[in-house]
């Protein structure tokens, strides 16, 4: 009897040893490792002279598809209306100058805040396809919601804003450098389909 | 000059429907602001993060070991870094014409750097998934963009010579191009920094 109850006890030992190992080693395999990160490379510098008159930080939902894999992510986007000013059009006229606003300019960045990007659902159509988004997909998807982000700023007025802004901003500068400079816009809905 | 508008709305919490799924509820942001910011020059800052099983120490190398085939994938992207002078800080004395000399004296206001963001999408740069290994997703993409982000601010917010380049950089534009202008319209200049 007593034999029994050493053997049972024993077993009893080495199963709840085998489910902790089990545990143990699960837990590890489903753990994603840390990432390695290199150090930041400078890559570039250009210099420029470009008026900003407008930004936009939004969030803005992701809910697209590309070959059958689907996505639903939040994404924070920022958004920039600039005007070149090194490409300046102006006319003297009498004792005047006249400068034209140039086209403007839509930069869409996603923002370089935490949480930026957050991927809440990925699926498939298909039953029984199983691949997952690839980066490229993911990317293209992106700048798809990034392209209809920027149309948006014409049907919301943003670039006739930033426009009537611009136009104000270099009037009151360039007016105290010359009396006789004045500014004028030739397309104050914009240049959207230049 | 002095003309800012800020409006910012948070709109009430969506509730999103993904298939079957419902998950977060969670609040968009959107932030409008006029602004008179002059852009003088951009910086664009490159960073590689890799997904692989190489940096395991302790138990999860070992588990790493016992697992079949090789897990490892690489991305880069870009953050551009901006410096300019906002035109708002622009006051009535900081520019001055002496009509007889023909000359403007120009004080700009100091220069500014800032982060305007970063690319939307990731490169990929390597990406090999083997034996028995689960794929790379879309979730892993997001938390190692984030991390990537978090220490390139740190790198350069840590380094003044980041910044000192930009400014430098900045202010040599600033002057060139405000004296062609100027002298384009058949003025002499004098162009400084307010610091």
């Amino acid at each position: 009897m007593n034999i029994i109850r050493r053997h049972i006890t024993t077993i009893i030992v080495l199963s709840l040893i085998i489910i902790a190992g089990c545990y143990i080693l699960l837990r590890h395999a489903s753990r994603p490792t840390e990432p390695d990160i290199s150090e930041s490379k400078l890559s570039e510098i250009k210099s420029m002279v470009k008026l900003c008159s407008l930004e936009v930080r939004d969030d803005v939902a992701i809910k697209d598809s590309i070959n059958g894999k689907w996505i639903f992510a939040k994404n924070t986007v920022n958004g920039y209306i600039r005007f070149d000013l090194e490409k300046l059009d102006y006319e003297v006229r009498n004792d005047s100058i006249i400068i034209s606003l140039p086209p403007e300019e839509i930069e869409i960045y996603e923002s370089e805040r935490e949480n930026s990007y957050q991927v809440i659902d990925t699926w498939n159509q298909a039953l029984l396809d199983f691949r997952p988004l690839s980066s490229d997909e993911e990317t293209a998807i992106k700048e798809r919601m990034a392209r209809r982000y920027r149309d948006s700023f014409y049907d919301k007025g943003y670039v006739a804003r930033a426009r009537a802004s611009a136009v104000g901003t270099l009037s009151a500068l360039f007016s105290k450098m010359d009396g006789n400079i004045s500014i004028t816009d030739p397309r104050p809905a914009g240049y959207r389909h230049r | 000059m002095n003309k800012t508008l800020r409006n910012i709305t948070f709109s009430l919490p969506l509730v999103f429907s993904a298939g079957c799924a419902h998950k977060q509820s969670p609040a968009l942001l959107h932030e409008l602001q006029d602004v008179q910011k002059l852009s003088l020059a951009e910086m664009t800052v490159n960073k590689v993060g890799t997904i692989s099983d190489n940096g395991a120490k302790g138990i999860d190398a070992f588990v790493n070991g016992l697992k079949v085939g090789k897990r490892i994938a690489a991305y880069s992207f870009h953050t551009y870094i901006e410096a300019y002078i906002d035109l708002a800080e622009l006051r009535d004395e900081d520019i001055t014409v002496d009509h007889d000399r023909k000359l403007v004296s120009l004080t700009l206001p100091p220069v500014h750097t800032r982060y305007l963001g970063r690319d939307i999408g990731v490169t990929e740069e390597h990406y090999r998934v083997s034996g028995l290994r689960s794929q790379i997703t879309a979730e892993e993409r997001a938390e190692l963009k984030d991390r990537m982000s978090k220490s390139l601010k740190e790198e350069v917010d840590a380094n003044d010579e980041y910044r000192r380049i930009l400014v430098d950089e900045a202010r040599a534009k600033a002057r060139g191009y405000f004296s062609i202008l100027l002298k384009d319209w058949g003025y002499d200049s004098e162009i400084n920094f307010r610091n």
